[in-house]
């Protein structure tokens, strides 16, 4: 989507990842009250329009959150549902409101409770009317056949899968709201409860319960509300996945390429430029495979990639959200550049921090401030679902 | 009660999965999945479209598909959808005819291979509603 005027984000706001007593409406207010609060508004009339990511808590999800917060009957509430990639669907459509100067200041918002709700022990699906899913398909099953098949052509091994898990957790270690994560061993991952072969326990997301909440808006909002450092959106594109019924490389991810490739021309920031990465590993495979679709590293190399990263581990860029994404810094970039390295190793130790200045420590890593020594930081969030894939790319200013 | 209305019976479930998709013959001779070309422009597409996406033709000519495949992918499920029992394996099969079919196969974990051949065989999906097994397409070692 090429933003017809600019966009920035002013403030945001989440709850920790975890198992929650919490229904995904009141949790969906603790993330919705924190951002509003970093965005310095401080009444119920000027947030112009909402939209709720949620996939399985209902109907009517987005008025249930907001319900007294005062903000009824003030702003359309829109309700969107897109699997995993929910609520970064719900902040694309913010985002669009503003760019189209529909609205001055919206909210994109996700929300939701799996734990209260569902039982455990059993796989995500699509529904029932897919033809795959009356034949036992279920998400795991089928990342699983994803990284069964890179074993086979690329000679990857379990060991290689559970050595993304030891990196994530460990980058997830001073997010506050990340559920897994510290030390773990190759072995202990390997050892975990088998899903899918080669998918272990430890190997796939958690099913979490938590919310986020991101306030957009337009640059005069920027001022108007006093944001000192906003974030400027350089660019974010949806697309829907294509139909398949042909053989085709799973190796590789059509929609995550697309997506990536359009969002690069659209924002004018190459790969090679992002600092930050956010993204969507819902399983060990699908990290692997994303590393070349979004052009981190060349076709082929994918395997070589993140062993790399382990070696850099101690420099890069800490921090996980929910300790089911992982986060990411170019090595290679660091070590190529070499005029300023010392400068960008500084830039690699971030205190978190949001928008406003609150100084808490609180929020969501991909739409977070960070306070670096580097000027600019430029990070790009990525989620992915069934059919459906967000990428927004956000260039932080100041 | 009187004037009450009577009770609607409930229309049991399905217990074959799906006469669009598959075909049993009664003669005996073996299974085959159907295919559909387009009339307009020749695609050939499994499962059945309501339109072909390719050229919006709406009427087809039902093929009968090949009965052997390769086996693409594979998965051992130890956790699956609720109500289902584990484990069981789900793969993609790729046909001669460029079309990759989704299907459970019948056989042990830890036994199938990428890239082997099998074959179409009519087994158990799941349990319908009622409690009882639907049946559709599955597929297994050949010589199995």
């Amino acid at each position: 989507m090429k933003l017809n005027r600019e966009v920035f984000i002013a403030g945001v706001g989440e709850t920790p990842f975890r198992k929650h007593e919490l229904d995904f409406d009141a949790l969906g207010r603790w993330a919705v009250t924190q951002a509003l609060e970093t965005s310095n508004i401080d009444r119920p009339d000027v947030v112009q329009s909402a939209y709720l990511g949620n996939a399985t808590n209902g109907l009517v999800t987005g008025q249930t959150l907001f319900k007294n917060l005062g903000m009824l009957s003030k702003m359309p509430i829109i309700n969107v549902e897109s699997a995993c990639s929910a609520g970064a669907m719900a902040v694309h459509l913010a985002i669009k409101d503003v760019a189209c100067g529909l609205t001055e200041v919206s909210m994109g918002v996700g929300a939701e409770n799996h734990t209260l709700h569902r039982q455990a022990g059993t796989a995500f699906t699509p529904a029932m009317s897919d033809i795959e899913t009356v034949h036992g398909g279920v998400m795991t099953g089928k990342y699983s056949m994803r990284a069964t098949r890179y074993m086979h052509e690329r000679g990857a091994t379990i060991e290689d899968f559970a050595m993304i898990t030891v990196k994530n957790r460990k980058h997830a270690t001073h997010n506050p709201h990340a559920w897994f994560k510290g030390e773990i061993s190759v072995e202990e991952v390997v050892k975990s409860r088998m899903v899918a072969y080669p998918m272990t326990l430890h190997q796939c997301c958690g099913i979490a319960d938590g919310a986020g909440a991101v306030v957009v808006c337009s640059k005069e909002m920027v001022k108007k509300l006093g944001i000192e450092k906003p974030v400027r959106v350089a660019g974010s594109v949806v697309t829907s996945g294509p139909y398949h019924n042909r053989p085709r490389d799973i190796t590789g991810d059509d929609i995550t390429e697309a997506t990536s490739e359009q969002l690069y021309e659209e924002s004018g920031i190459g790969p090679e430029e992002v600092d930050i990465l956010e993204l969507h590993d819902a399983f060990t495979i699908a990290e692997l495979l994303y590393y070349e679709c979004m052009g981190l590293c060349k076709k082929g190399d994918g395997l070589k990639f993140p062993a790399r990263r382990a070696v850099h581990l101690r420099r890069a860029v800490r921090g996980q959200s929910a300790g089911r994404h992982a986060l990411l810094r170019s090595p290679h970039r660091r070590i190529r550049r070499g005029p300023d390295r010392r400068q960008r190793q500084a830039a690699a130790r971030p205190v978190r921090r949001l928008p406003g200045g609150s100084g808490s420590a609180r929020g969501h890593e991909s739409c977070h401030r960070w306070r670096s020594l580097r000027h600019r930081t430029r990070r790009l969030h990525h989620a992915h679902a069934g059919q459906g894939l967000v990428v927004g790319a956000l260039d932080a200013t100041g | 009660m009187a004037g009450a209305k009577p009770k609607k019976e409930k229309k049991p479930d399905i217990t074959f999965f799906h006469p669009d998709l598959l075909e049993v013959p009664e003669d005996g001779s073996p299974p085959y999945l159907k295919g559909y070309r387009c009339k307009k422009c020749g695609q050939l597409d499994f499962p059945k479209l309501d339109l072909c996406p390719t050229c919006w033709g709406k009427e087809f000519d039902m093929v009968p598909l090949s009965r052997r495949g390769t086996l693409y992918s594979y998965a051992d499920c130890y956790i699956g959808q609720p109500g289902m029992e584990t484990p069981y394996i789900i793969g993609y099969v790729d046909l001669p005819e460029d079309l990759r079919i989704f299907a459970m196969l019948d056989g042990k974990v830890e036994s199938f291979r990428c890239d082997e051949e099998v074959e179409l065989t009519v087994g158990p999906i799941r349990m319908n509603q009622d409690g009882v097994p639907i049946t559709s397409y599955k597929f297994k070692k050949v010589n199995d």
